[in-house]
């Protein structure tokens, strides 16, 4: 079969439909017979591969809510075969943990190639990486620091930073270290690299702003953001604030600023076009399902966020429901074709809070001691 | 932002402002005067001020934006009124402080008693009700104590902003508040602002509770406001209509309150039984909800996802969901109070009446109310064995969460709680 994972063209979904649902029932059949609490959502939901005879059948899927995975482990492959586990950053309690075997990895770096070269990121001129998260260490198995680490890999590295460093077992804030590191940067001719949480660059940029700091990285300088605004959400600023803070603080204009949106659970490279969107690559597809009956809704209508991939072998995550709504849009001027998904944030109780939550959330950070801790 | 003995300061001014803080405490002592008269004076006129609307810019975006029903808000503003906060005084500590004339003892020992402020109260609330950190101010000047109020950090500036009414209608109670906007993360300055505390009010579930643990050195007193759980029990000879209030009642609090319903025990030990209440109390909640405001997309898609979920676990939870529009019913057969999935989601569980203490006990500590929906006549039976078990309140279906001046607040009296009772001999 001709692999879906190492084409040229990410966003070529009219050619890939076919190949797309092969792969997606194959790879069901392989989770039906190697892993039992999947084959078990199957039968309790009724479902058959003879209902997926086209690609718009693909809604017929039953889906795994990732807050299964947070309860659940479930692999297919036997443990020793995992090369990967990453874990979700956890930001709202239990975490989720996911392993990946070479197959997986295989497929996964055909489409971390063909995203990466459509999106400008492989390059052959070496550069310095800033990274606004967690320094990668063998240990380490948050899949952010994983991401991170990965994406120093795109051009060659001259120098990595990281505003989290690791010392003895544990993580540092070294935003100083940062601002120094970005001055003396902004004199030397090699690009420059920073990637990170948005909330993280824009305390540090803000912060930057404020001492006065203006630079101008060399060209070539790229910034990328993934993972959202998480429990910082009541800072979040619009994408013109942000781009307008970058210019003025590192010289880097709006095209080279890249974002990043993917999950633990459906480890698929989603990176922003020239017009800030995510478009749907060859290597998913998107069901928007109605908050209360988990049907499909027509494009446009918000709703749950339902991903599906075969990428993965390892594990049943060919069909899971995110806890985020969102919105698939079509029609960008960017020239891409494939529709596009607008995240409209998490699903939950927006501002209101319990008895038990409110406090709790606030005064846990006591107990672990340090600022560190809104860092993460 | 910071208020200061009477004025308003920015965040910069915190440093200058910490170092004056113990010198403060201690002339404010000194100088301590009795506080309740003035402070029911103030509130009173404050709670006049709100139903007059002259903070209805302030109230109305939040009443919006459905932190907070009408009803809700009338009824924080009523138990502000004089004849209220008098009666909560009186109650708590007034019949108290009157009676206490010296004492002549049996060994020839006379002594003169009295309640007495702690002192300084250092408060930490939580950001889930508004309005709160201003209420628990407000009980601690009640029992004439200096005030220190750590903020919740998703304060909308409703508290501070009441507080600084309060001292322009009565300034004299300018020396006794003090209130800092600071982030749970900075545990240094808490540490100072504890160390000149008498006391920790805490307000908050159980990690709130053992943060603030940490925080205070031994001498320095925990006084917890937790979290606490909620439920009916139902006897099958309940009224219809009992129970049409207490789905109005899950529907109006959202189950959001301490006080709120999570779910009802049912006395039976018959699944059949308690899958027929499931069933007709559902349509009870379906029906009430429709006449509430609708749930926000972003919450109807967590209930959604939750249920699902369920549904997936059912297989070894043993639990069965039942589905409505707008509303659900988890039928269960253990018999452990717990957290519902809240916006109009609730559990049944079977509970015959002489198991009540048994199935109940382990919960100690997070029982609160418990409303009773059964005949007239076995009412004050069943009420005991929930006493027995650690219920603090039992109340009628409808009004699980209604609030009377006076009322025990998770079976205490704040006031007191705030005070201690000195001894002089004579």
């Amino acid at each position: 079969m001709k692999s879906l994972f190492w084409r040229r063209n990410p966003y070529d979904l009219e050619h890939t439909d076919k190949l797309f649902l092969q792969k997606v029932i194959t790879n069901i059949v392989f989770q039906f017979d190697n892993c039992a609490p999947y084959r078990h959502l199957l039968v309790q939901k009724g479902f058959t591969r003879e209902k997926l005879l086209s690609i718009s059948s693909l809604a017929e899927l039953p889906f795994l809510p990732t807050l299964y995975f947070k309860h659940h482990r479930l692999i297919s492959v036997p443990e020793s075969r995992l090369l990967i586990r990453a874990t979700s950053s956890g930001t709202s309690g239990n975490k989720s943990m996911v392993g990946l075997d070479f197959q997986t990895l295989l497929a996964g770096l055909g489409m971390v190639l063909a995203v990466g070269r459509r999106h400008r990121l492989l390059s052959a001129v070496p550069c310095h990486y800033i990274v606004l998260g967690y320094e990668y260490n063998r240990h380490a198995s948050m899949a952010v620091a994983k991401t991170a680490y990965g994406y120093t890999w795109f051009a060659p590295a001259l120098s990595r930073t990281y505003a989290l460093a690791y010392q003895k077992g544990s993580y540092t804030l070294k935003l100083d270290t940062i601002k120094q590191r970005l001055i003396r940067l902004s004199r030397q001719r090699f690009p420059v690299r920073m990637m990170g949480f948005p909330f993280h660059a824009y305390w540090l940029l803000s912060q930057m702003r404020e001492e006065g700091i203006r630079l101008k990285l060399p060209k070539g300088s790229l910034i990328a953001f993934g993972g959202g605004w998480k429990q910082h959400a009541a800072q979040k600023v619009d994408k013109e604030t942000m781009y307008q803070l970058i210019y003025e603080v590192l010289g880097i204009k709006e095209d080279h600023c890249l974002e990043f949106f993917g999950a633990v659970e459906h480890p698929i490279l989603y990176c922003a076009c020239s017009k800030h969107h995510f478009h749907i690559p060859i290597y998913s597809r998107v069901v928007i399902r109605d908050v209360d009956t988990l049907e499909p809704v027509p494009d446009g209508t918000p709703g749950l966020v339902n991903l599906i991939t075969p990428m993965i072998h390892s594990a049943p995550l060919v069909s899971i429901m995110t806890d985020d709504l969102g919105i698939l849009h079509h029609g960008c001027a960017c020239g891409i074709s494939s529709p596009y998904l607008e995240l409209l944030g998490r699903v939950g109780m927006e501002d209101i809070t319990t008895c038990a939550a409110g406090a709790e959330n606030l005064m846990k950070t006591i107990l672990e001691g340090e600022a560190i801790d809104d860092f993460i | 932002m910071i208020l200061f003995n009477g004025t308003l300061y920015t965040d910069d001014k915190l440093d200058s402002i910490l170092t004056r803080l113990p010198e403060h405490c201690i002339h404010t002592l000194e100088n301590r005067i009795a506080l309740h008269q003035k402070v029911i004076y103030a509130c009173s006129t404050l709670s006049e001020q709100i139903q007059n609307g002259i903070f209805d810019s302030m109230i109305q975006p939040l009443l919006a934006r459905g932190l907070f029903t009408k009803h809700q808000l009338d009824q924080a503003v009523s138990f502000f009124q004089r004849e209220h906060i008098e009666t909560k005084y009186q109650t708590e500590l007034g019949c108290l402080t009157e009676h206490l004339t010296p004492i002549l003892l049996p060994s020839g020992i006379t002594i003169q008693r009295s309640y007495v402020p702690l002192g300084v109260l250092f408060h930490i609330a939580a950001g889930n009700a508004e309005g709160l950190p201003f209420y628990s101010v407000i009980e601690g000047l009640l029992a004439g104590n200096i005030n220190i109020l750590k903020l919740p950090s998703m304060d909308d500036g409703l508290s501070i902003l009441l507080l600084q009414k309060l001292i322009q209608i009565e300034p004299c109670l300018a020396p006794y508040i003090a209130v800092f906007d600071i982030s749970s993360t900075r545990t240094a300055i808490l540490k100072k602002l504890e160390t000149l505390s008498d006391a920790i009010v805490v307000w908050g579930g159980d990690e709130a509770v053992r943060a603030a643990r940490t925080l205070a050195s031994p001498s320095t007193q925990i006084i917890s406001w937790g979290h606490k759980l909620s439920f009916a029990y139902l006897t099958l000879d309940a009224k219809k209509e009992e129970l049409r209030g207490l789905a109005a009642h899950i529907c109006e609090t959202n189950q959001l309150l301490c006080s709120s319903c999570q779910g009802i025990f049912v006395d039976t030990e018959n699944i059949h039984t308690l899958q027929s209440v499931g069933l007709s109390f559902l349509q009870l909640l379906e029906e009430e909800s429709a006449s509430y405001p609708p749930l926000s997309i972003g919450i109807r898609g967590k209930t959604s996802l939750s249920l699902y979920n369920e549904e997936l676990e059912s297989a070894t939870s043993h639990r069965e969901v039942l589905k409505g529009k707008g509303a659900s019913v988890i039928l269960s057969y253990d018999a452990t109070p717990e957290l519902s999935y809240m916006f109009r989601n609730c559990w049944i569980k079977p509970l015959p009446r002489t198991h009540i203490v048994k199935a109940l006990k382990p919960s100690k500590g997070y029982l609160q109310t418990v409303g009773l929906l059964c005949s007239e006549k076995e009412r004050l039976s069943l009420s005991k064995e929930f006493i027995k078990a650690g219920v603090v309140r039992i109340t009628y279906g409808p009004t699980m969460s209604r609030t009377i001046p006076g009322e025990a607040h998770d079976g205490a009296y704040a006031l007191r709680r705030y005070c201690k009772l000195a001894e002089i001999e004579i």
